[in-house]
């Protein structure tokens, strides 16, 4: 098991070592200047050598693998650089960003885990019943409706016309509500898809049968025998929303006025600050890989079939 | 488990409904009920405001940025040596006097007994301190231009100081009241002036919530007498939409940059009151006439004469916009009233088109960047255009990509906001129309070796009228030779909440003042 999980992390190494040149790539390939876009929409009436003066200060007047093993080297030291537009510390922007990203991954995943499963569960027990149709039709609800909308219109409804709640911002525990509901949602639909159909195979299997036969009570086929087994699955897709959440849920901070972690990154990426999309691309894949390695031990303590020797 | 899924069903369906049912009464009769519950519990109000802001300040060093969301901020704790005041002249803030000593040197006298927020005194070497470390390459400020132009700084003794430039330059008064050049502590600046700034500004840094919040607190000790708000909060809302709920809610007290179909909305609430104003900021098509058929001035004639630039006005920026001929708005020095310019008329157009041999269809580009109104002035453009034998294909990137597509010389025309941020028309008319500037913002490739001198002249004359003067004349060449076309002038906007009192805003959103403010 340790030695399996020290392997997976020598791997993350060329993940990383590919993210980041990628991002790095993708900067120099799109369109656009980027000294430009750094210096943005207000600073006008700058001279040529105003705009060159800058370019060469942020560097970015040298070959852009130069500039990339800088990087990697500073990288390796624990030094993400500074930012472009403010010439402040990088590590510290995705320090501040992380707390209000990572609270709102947990208080909402949480919160889907446990109405999904449960909803899944019914869907699956009661299959092509009344209940089944009414969870599924949840699900269809929380996956087709755009996440912005619905944000929307649970501020409009408990902000403005209940007054119950605060709109936006941070700040208190109240303030965290409507953001995870809104995220929660789209995941309950999600988490509640996956149990009920990987538990309607499990309950088709022939240990489910004999246990049946043997007389063993419903309720103990159906949460000791059938979901312990259509749970990897479950934990799959719990582990995949774990981590994409983690790398921010932009349109949920925006419309919240959230300070996440994902409004960081769009952020970063519209104003072409280099420095500060490598670090929260490099940071964001650090996390999703140690996230998939969690869940991929967590398998073994599921199914003692998996081992990893 | 049906109990858990009822009323989440329940409060979804209720929420659809209320959008669908148009939604404003209800939130307005709750609104008023609140704020008369509010005002019967309270006393003496809490002097304390919420403010909504758009974006982040990536800093709290003003040196360091040149990006409105800084300086909004940045604003209230520091100040400069000379202030624009909202009609227009330069008062003083912290330099109390300034006489021309010669041709390219003036004297500033200073503001005595003034001390920064850290305990240093204000004086003669604060400000050398601040406007070199400004323009210092290590200091990495994209503002450096504003002071590019200043060859030596000279402590005469503690409170007066010699700035001298290269060459005469008039307009130096007028950079020294923008927001970058921001006298700071020289002791702070040894540390992290980002976070923790010192200044002589009327508010102190109380705390800075990265992506979240800035809260700023009286200054006691301001020389100007300590400000009647206690505390002003200024909340990153990046959703215009958030915003506006935020302040329907009565949560926040002020928003910026409203929307054209909110006023009515806005209005409507006893509470709320929404305020246009005229800024520093146009709105304007360039020709790039290096080659290529908008070489030819009939070509620029008449397209100029095919935009209906007033019926843009009237239709598409709904009142939010006001139309004008010259460069810079009228609210700034060196604006030109009643400059004649082209006048609506397609049919002229096509005739003129058709006697300087242009064959139609021609096709021609149109560079914008993303933005509701850009997109929307340039197709409306491309539509009028097409009346006179104009394919116009309209290629809208972001900003970054706008910039690069139009830094070579195969541009065609483009579409461009600008702001006349020093309130001194030479910021923009140099920019877009010396030769000198070919590459940076003359993407026109104008040039007049006439307009080159009077641009130069303007710059060496004290004289406000003969400056005056010198821009009327450029300003007129430049409706002769069409280099660019301007459409209008967009307004600025905010709404508040009636209860905030005194605040002031000189020109844009980010030189807001608050230092008459006051909870009622």
């Amino acid at each position: 098991m340790l030695r399996y999980a020290a392997r997976r992390l020598l791997l993350v190494l060329p993940v990383l070592l590919g993210v980041t040149l990628l991002v790095f790539l993708l900067f120099y390939l799109t369109p656009g200047d980027p000294t430009r876009a750094i210096l943005g929409q207000e600073a006008q009436g700058l001279s040529v050598e105003d705009i060159e003066q800058l370019r060469h200060q942020l560097g970015l007047d040298r070959p852009w693998y130069e500039q990339y093993l800088d990087f990697l080297g500073n990288a390796v030291r624990g030094d993400l650089g500074r930012t472009f537009r403010g010439d402040r510390p990088v590590a510290g922007e995705i320090a501040a960003r992380f707390p209000t990203t990572l609270r709102l991954t947990v208080i909402s995943l949480t919160v889907a885990a446990v109405v999904g499963i449960p909803l899944g569960v019914v869907g699956a027990v009661r299959r092509n019943r009344w209940a089944d149709h009414l969870v599924m039709l949840i699900a269809l609800l929380g996956v087709s409706m755009p996440t912005f909308w619905v944000g929307i219109m649970l501020m409009q409804l408990f902000a403005l016309e209940l007054r119950l709640l605060p709109p936006s911002g941070t700040g208190t525990w109240r303030h965290m509500v409507l953001p995870a509901a809104t995220v929660a949602l789209a995941s309950i639909a999600f988490i509640a898809r996956m149990t009920r159909s990987s538990l309607i195979e499990a309950l088709r299997e022939d240990y489910i049968r004999t246990a049946r036969a043997k007389g063993v009570a419903e309720r103990m086929v159906v949460f000791r025998h059938a979901l312990r087994n259509a749970f990897i699955p479950v934990l799959t897709t719990l582990g995949l929303e774990f981590g994409s959440l983690l790398g921010g849920a932009v349109v949920v901070e925006s419309v919240f006025s959230l300070p996440g972690l994902g409004r960081l990154t769009v952020d970063a990426i519209k104003g072409r600050d280099l420095p500060l999309i490598q670090g929260s691309i490099l940071f964001v894949a650090v996390v999703f890989s140690l996230v998939n390695l969690i869940v991929d031990l967590g398998y073994a303590g599921l199914d003692p079939r998996i081992r990893y020797d | 488990m049906k109990k858990r899924v009822l009323p989440l069903l329940l409060a979804l369906s209720l929420a659809v409904l209320s959008a669908c049912g148009g939604g404003g009464g209800g939130a307005n009769n709750q609104n008023q009920n609140q704020n008369q519950q509010n005002g019967g519990q309270t006393a003496a109000p809490e002097q304390v405001i919420t403010i909504a802001h758009s974006g982040d300040p990536t800093t709290l060093d003003p040196h360091k940025s040149f990006n409105g969301y800084v300086f909004t901020v940045t604003n209230q704790i520091y100040e400069t040596l000379l202030y624009r005041a909202a009609d227009g002249s330069l008062q003083p803030r912290l330099a109390t006097e300034w006489t021309p000593v010669d041709e390219t040197t003036w004297e500033f006298k200073l503001r005595e007994g003034v001390k920064f927020s850290d305990g240093t005194p204000f004086n003669a070497e604060a400000v050398k301190f601040s406007l070199e470390r400004l323009a210092d390459p290590e200091t990495k400020g994209p503002g450096a231009f504003i002071v590019n132009m200043i060859e030596e700084i000279t402590v005469v003794d503690d409170h007066t100081v010699h700035i001298r430039t290269e060459v005469p330059f008039t307009p130096l008064l007028a950079h020294l009241s923008h927001p970058v050049t921001a006298i700071v502590s020289p002791t702070a600046a040894a540390g992290d002036l980002a976070k923790e700034p010192a200044g002589t500004g009327p508010f102190l840094l109380e705390d800075w919530k990265a992506g979240d919040s800035v809260t700023l607190k009286a200054n006691p000790d301001y020389w100007g007498g300590k400000p009647r708000l206690e505390r002003v909060v200024l909340r990153v809302i990046p959703e215009a939409g958030t915003q506006l709920t935020e302040l329907k809610a009565g949560t926040v007290d002020l928003i910026t940059g409203v929307q054209p179909e909110r006023f009515d909305e806005i209005e409507s609430d006893p509470q709320l009151s929404a305020t246009k104003f005229l800024g520093w900021g146009s709105m304007f098509l360039g020709f790039n006439m290096k080659e290529g058929p908008l070489a030819t001035p009939e070509v620029r004639q008449a397209i100029a004469m095919a935009i209906d630039r007033q019926g843009i006005v009237d239709t598409l920026r709904q009142g939010m916009a006001q139309f004008g001929n010259s460069l810079v708005p009228p609210t700034v020095f060196g604006s030109v009233e009643n400059l004649d310019g082209p006048e609506y008329d397609p049919e002229g157009a096509k005739a003129l088109l058709a006697q300087a041999g242009v064959t139609t269809p021609l096709k021609l580009t149109l560079n914008t960047f993303e933005g509701a109104e850009t997109q929307q002035i340039a197709q409306a453009i491309q539509a009028q255009l097409s009346q006179i034998g104009i394919d116009l294909e309209v290629v809208v990137t972001d900003y970054g990509a706008f910039a690069e597509a139009i830094a070579q010389d195969d541009h065609g025309l483009w579409l461009s906001s600008w702001g006349t941020v020093t309130m001194d028309a030479d910021y923009t008319l140099w920019a877009l129309l010396h030769s000198q500037q070919h590459g940076a913002d003359n993407k026109a490739f104008y040039a007049n070796p006439q307009v080159d001198q009077w641009l130069e002249e303007a710059r060496l004359t004290p004289d406000d009228a003969q400056r005056q003067a010198l821009y009327r004349q450029i300003q007129e060449q430049v409706m002769a030779d069409l280099p660019y076309l301007n459409l209008y002038y967009p307004l600025s906007s905010y709404a508040k909440n009636d209860r905030l009192q005194g605040e002031v805003f000189p020109f844009a959103a980010i030189n807001l003042d608050l230092r008459q403010a006051e909870v009622k």
